[in-house]
């Protein structure tokens, strides 16, 4: 069962799909999230977003910061910019 | 009585007139759908900072240790207002209806005893308050020059207003603009930025799940320290939203009125025309009666 990412600048809707573990850059580190995870507000750091399909990484994203809502069928990020790696 | 030349000549410049209005108004509808376009990509940032926000703070809210941008400074003294205006004119009474609400809240709140400072953005808001109530002017942000406008300069406002507000120089900020109601209506709405109107817990879609934060920082509650981060980039969104709003605004209206400047050009040119060819006539007609008479006389 995948979860559903979202990963939005403050100028566009920049990804919408369901990934099967996505890492994001947290602020006490790195942070892998998987579905069914525990309701969460996180603050991020400087860091890459890594999506993961199958077992592979098919997408990696660099963000400046911002903030993540996980909830367990869904992975929002706000990012305050986003450049591809 | 013109001649018929003084018609001639007028009608040639009625259609370069009308050449300039109809080519200004196609430039206004193209620059209105990238407008649109933009202000539709930004919707999804501010509807999930939104939700966000809902549940972190009905969580600090009223504590005393809320921060100023979302519990204000407590008091009502001061009031900031910031217009936001085009940069440029022929767009009928759009800047002007936002320099009206503005100059009337302003009268209003002052003959309430309080004090009014305003900060303009747009090079228009801000010549027709210097003209009205100048002395309330306490600075202006132009992007005069700038050919879209990004979140970089929403957040340049933003700075400049949480700067202001850690000066203690205002207690209450509203923005001012031209809220898109569709292409050929703009409404002209104040918005309360400071202190922050917290959207409704209930209306958040999160679905009552309770959140786990974590902002790294072992030394204060992490709600505060996300609320602290979240805070400004709201305020910071709240005017991009209202700065591609009035972008978008200000094109529709643009549109309108070229499109109405347009349409009375090419009235124009009919009575024009018409009074050139009763001229011509009469012109005409008198000729030949001077033909005739003189030939009876011979």
């Amino acid at each position: 069962m995948p979860v559903d990412l979202e990963i939005v600048s403050p100028e566009k809707l920049l990804l919408s799909r369901p990934v099967d573990m996505v890492v994001i850059p947290a602020a006490e580190g790195e942070m892998g999230v998987l579905p069914q995870h525990a309701p969460m507000i996180v603050l991020l750091q400087e860091g890459v977003i890594r999506l993961y399909e199958g077992n592979r990484v098919t997408e990696s994203l660099r963000v400046s910061g911002g903030f993540a809502e996980v909830t367990p069928t869904r992975v929002t990020v706000l990012a305050d910019t986003v450049t591809p790696v | 009585m013109a001649t018929l030349k003084d018609l001639r000549v007028r009608i040639t410049s009625v259609k370069s007139t009308q050449k300039i209005t109809s080519a200004m108004k196609m430039v206004a509808a193209s620059k209105l759908r990238r407008a649109q376009t933009q202000a539709e990509a930004a919707r999804p940032y501010a509807q999930r900072m939104e939700r966000m926000l809902a549940s972190l703070g009905a969580s600090v809210a009223g504590s005393p240790t809320a921060p100023k941008l979302l519990a204000g400074t407590g008091g009502d003294k001061v009031h900031l207002l910031v217009p936001v205006t085009g940069e440029r004119g022929l767009a009928g009474a759009f800047n002007s209806n936002v320099g009206r609400l503005t100059r009337n809240l302003a009268r209003k709140l002052e003959s309430e005893g309080k004090t009014v400072k305003i900060l303009a953005v747009g090079r228009k808001g801000r010549d027709y308050l210097r003209r009205e109530i100048g002395s309330r002017l306490i600075g202006d942000i132009s992007f005069a020059g700038k050919k879209t406008i990004g979140f970089a300069e929403a957040q340049e406002i933003a700075a400049r207003i949480t700067q202001l507000l850690d000066d203690g120089a205002f207690d209450v900020c509203t923005v001012v603009y031209n809220r898109f109601q569709s292409v050929i209506s703009q409404i002209p709405t104040e918005m309360r930025l400071i202190p922050a109107p917290l959207p409704a817990e209930g209306s958040a879609s999160a679905g009552g799940a309770i959140y786990e934060y974590e902002a790294g920082d072992p030394d204060e509650p992490d709600q505060e320290v996300i609320l602290a981060k979240l805070l400004p980039q709201n305020l910071a969104i709240q005017i991009y939203r209202a700065l591609l709003e009035n972008s978008a605004g200000f094109y529709g209206a643009q549109m309108t009125s070229m499109d109405n400047a347009t349409r009375n050009a090419g009235d124009m040119i009919k009575r024009l025309t018409l009074n050139y060819n009763r001229a011509r006539q009469a012109n005409i007609t008198k000729e030949l009666i001077e033909i005739i008479s003189g030939a009876e006389a011979v």
